[in-house]
């Protein structure tokens, strides 16, 4: 049995002792958590409504079309009219993104109403930021899952197989560093006629593989020439299963680490890009967005300070967790 | 010995960057091709007119040579092909056609088929101006006369005497197109009265507005100018009939991907669709601004890290160390934008303090001041955003020069010059440092892109009229000339970047360069 290198029991063990990455872990558990159930914290309707004999579950997702013209205040004086039904309410009331009586000019401060206040549309800003975190944490992890992709198979092609391939994934490395990567993307959103998220996961997958090609090209150059491989070839196995089973569980370590601290990244590019105005595209909430609203209103400190604080504790948390994972994986970084 | 081999390596770097740079061409020629889906698809439903967007598209698709096959061109087609349609289609052939078959004419007139087609461009003529009556038949014979008369080399004798002759410019407006080939010789090729009269022809025979007056200053002289090198680089074959060298390199240079090829090399991007500059001068202009803010920052950065790194690496464990360790974690963490917009919340004027200015580079007024005022001035403008630019990379140096530092100290060499009886402070600088600076000198070209992306975003939001700015500019404005020169230039850049990073890598270890011998 080969003992792989790549995420062994000891090493585990070694990531769960400290104190601070499950802090990080913790965090990041709870963001998903919120993304995951965004529409049953913030909605413009309730979770579960009784109302007329009959009962509405998570209406705004599953049956858009059934209570179209309600929102949350009108439901309460309605339910309270009649007596008769009832409601479980989401925490808050307020959907992403919808524009409640206007009570003073927006943005409003943050009040007993809107906790943290709204943007400059009259939108409450918690359900903004919590809907939000759907859209980041979405395109983080789906384009960073796309680019280990496509990195891992050039890295091991390259490495394995050497010569003319090996130089042709050299170059397309070399070629992919040498573009600024946000630039790049950068340069693709601004030329797409219609963007989505969708499309920012994609430009971001297709542009970011460079650091994992390379290291795994590296990581496959050194473990080649080891014995196991050897020994694999001499026993029958065949180039892809002598990757799939041998190559890639050693050197997947540093691409654990690098994919971790890849999804800050790209989370970080799609704030920034729709900071810019070419990324998601409205009226989809999302972090850089009310960002970009910030720098419209500069005065109104909660639009700075509330999405800011937010994606700076996303990306603080998954660097921990990269830090802690890299410290796992070769001991010699810690102290 | 050791000089020719250094500089053998830098010979081989220089080489191996060269399939990188046709690679970073094949990949913004791609880039740019995703760029005007609509004037091929047609699926323009912007706010302007039919008419405004059928113009738009004439133009994008000039400018890329969208009419061009891609790669290969079985049979380059050049003024021929122009007169051949023209005749084919049996319109706008008034008797501008005319001087535009003297280009034919040298060669056609010996042909049979080719006397039919000037018999058959002359009834077109004829056609084409009813109201002639006999005087249509005087038109043909007036032509009749005149073809002969006009080769190219009459043309060019011609030309060659604008501007001395204030005759010549009639009989050239006269010539109509046919003579664009000497005028624009003239045009962009001489100076003074000369080159005004071509484009007084120029702006003639071909409708458009671009004559250059005495009076011009140097800028509106350079737009003009630009205006017409780049129509001249889009049209010049509709207006010139190949040669038999033409014809056989043009099958690969006739082509979309070697025009622009061409625009990469000679560094001709086109003109600005927003202003008419051309947009090497706009980048001239920019360049440096985001270079200052780069140097700036990269030096602060590495100034301040390498120390920090050194220190927290040989000091690890103490308290300071650890403050310092967790304030280059959160500062690693930060996002520059949101840093740049909390500092301009907090002193930028917004709130209670007003320390610092937010917008531009200089005070109004102060732009051309002199000596210490201008200086203190810029320096005052460049805190905030260096700043910015600064801290994050900031932290990743340190971070990599402490991981240097701690791996350094542990060889043998160290235990050594330790044991020698060698104090800490010469251990530390005169043995470990040397070696421990290697990955950091590494990080600098790759340092170089992350300066770049950042400056778009942090020069939009302090309004710094860089590269950034220019960039952001041309994405709202669609402004293609800017953007793909933009492209090809900060690649180019950061490949340049790269390779001073190899070259101080190789510099500072031995072993690279022998390495690379063996």
């Amino acid at each position: 049995m080969i003992q792989h290198a790549g995420l062994a029991p000891a090493r585990w063990r070694r990531l769960r002792s400290k104190r601070l990455t499950k802090v990080a872990a913790g965090t990041l558990g709870a963001l998903a958590l919120v993304a995951l159930f965004a529409d049953c914290i913030a909605s413009d309707l309730p979770i579960l409504l009784h109302l007329e004999g009959e009962t509405y579950v998570l209406s705004g997702l599953l049956r858009p079309a059934a209570l179209r013209t309600y929102n949350n205040q009108q439901l309460r004086r309605e339910l309270a009219d009649r007596g008769d039904g009832w409601a479980w309410m989401p925490l808050c009331e307020f959907g992403p993104r919808q524009q409640p009586e206007i009570l003073e000019p927006p943005p409003a401060a943050p009040s007993s109403v809107h906790w943290l206040g709204t943007d400059d549309r009259g939108r409450d800003l918690f359900a903004r930021l919590v809907h939000g975190t759907r859209v980041s944490l979405a395109v983080g992890f789906v384009s960073v899952g796309f680019y280990v992709t496509i990195g891992m198979i050039l890295g091991l092609v390259g490495g394995y197989f050497g010569g003319r391939l090996d130089w042709l994934v050299s170059r397309l490395i070399e070629i992919g560093l040498t573009f600024p990567t946000f630039f790049l993307i950068l340069i693709i959103m601004a030329l797409l006629e219609r963007t989505s998220i969708l499309t920012i996961m994609l430009v971001i997958g297709l542009t970011r593989w460079t650091d994992v090609a390379r290291l795994v090209r590296a990581e496959v150059l050194r473990l080649r020439e080891l014995d196991f491989v050897t020994a694999a070839r001499a026993a029958g196995a065949g180039p892809l299963r002598i990757m799939w089973r041998h190559l890639v569980p050693n050197a997947i370590g540093p691409v654990v680490v690098n994919a971790t601290f890849g999804v800050a990244g790209a989370i970080l590019v799609e704030s920034a890009l729709t900071f810019l105005g070419f990324g998601t595209p409205p009226p989809t909430a999302s972090w850089g967005e009310v960002l970009s609203q910030a720098y419209e209103h500069q005065s109104h400190w909660w639009l700075t300070v509330c999405p800011g604080l937010l994606l700076f504790v996303t990306i603080t948390s998954l660097n921990l967790l990269g830090e802690a994972l890299g410290q796992a994986i070769d001991p010699r970084i810690r102290d | 010995m050791d000089r020719l081999r250094g500089g053998r390596f830098l010979l081989r770097r220089l080489l191996w960057a060269v399939p990188t740079l046709f690679g970073i061409c094949v990949i913004t020629f791609a880039l740019i091709h995703l760029a005007p889906g609509d004037p091929i698809a047609g699926g323009s439903t912007g706010p302007t007119g039919p008419a405004v967007s059928s113009r738009e598209m004439e133009s994008t698709r000039r400018l890329f040579f969208l009419d061009l096959p891609l790669l290969y061109n079985g049979a380059p087609r050049g003024l021929e092909a122009r007169v051949g349609r023209l005749l084919e289609a049996g319109r706008g052939c008034g008797t501008v056609c005319v001087p535009e078959l003297v280009g034919l004419h040298d060669g056609a007139q010996t042909t049979a088929a080719g006397r039919q087609r000037i018999e058959r461009a002359l009834e077109l003529i004829r056609a084409a101006h009813p109201g002639l009556g006999p005087a249509g038949v005087a038109g043909v014979r007036w032509a009749r006369a005149v073809l002969p008369r006009l080769s190219r080399g009459q043309v060019e004798r011609l030309a060659s005497r604008l501007g001395a002759d204030p005759t010549v410019e009639r009989r050239l407006d006269q010539l109509g197109t046919a003579a664009l080939p000497a005028v624009m010789d003239a045009l962009l090729g001489r100076h003074g009265e000369p080159r005004r009269a071509a484009s007084r022809v120029a702006s003639t025979v071909t409708g458009f507005e671009g004559r250059l007056i005495a009076s011009y200053g140097a800028e509106e002289q350079s737009r003009t100018l630009a205006f017409w090198g780049e129509w001249w680089y889009q049209h010049r074959r509709d207006h010139v009939s190949f040669s038999w060298w033409e014809r056989i390199h043009g099958r690969i240079t006739e082509t979309q991907f070697a025009k622009w090829l061409g625009r990469v090399v000679t560094l001709r991007f086109g003109n600005s669709v927003r202003d008419g500059r051309p947009v090497g001068e706009k980048l001239c202009e920019a360049l440096p601004v985001t270079l200052l803010l780069s140097l700036l920052s990269m030096g602060l950065a590495y100034m301040l890290a390498i120390p920090l790194g050194i220190h927290s690496a040989v000091r690890r464990g103490r308290p300071l160390e650890r403050v310092i360790t967790v304030v280059l974690f959160v500062l690693y963490s930060l996002p520059s934008f949101w840093v740049a917009m909390l500092l301009i919340l907090l002193f930028g004027g917004v709130g209670h303090w007003d320390w610092f200015p937010i917008h531009g580079l200089a005070s109004e007024g102060l732009e051309n001041a002199a000596g210490w005022t201008w200086l203190a001035d810029r320096l005052h403008h460049l805190v905030l955003p260096v700043a910015c630019l600064t801290f994050g990379s900031l932290a990743v140096i340190s971070r990599y020069q402490r991981t240097a530092m701690l791996e350094v100290i542990r060889q043998d060499y160290i235990r050594t010059a330790r044991a020698r009886g060698l104090g800490e402070r010469a251990v530390i600088v005169r043995h470990a440092l040397r070696n421990s600076l290697l990955p950091v000198i590494t990080l600098m070209g790759l340092q170089f892109p992350y300066l770049i992306s950042g400056s778009v975003i942090i020069e939009r939001i302090f309004n710094i009229p860089g590269m950034g700015m220019l960039t952001f500019d041309a994405f709202l404005n669609r402004d293609y000339p800017v953007i793909m020169a933009v492209a090809v230039i900060s690649a180019l850049m950061t490949l340049v970047g790269l390779i001073l990073s190899d070259l101080c890598y190789a510099l500072v270890d031995p072993r690279i360069r022998l390495e690379e011998r063996r």
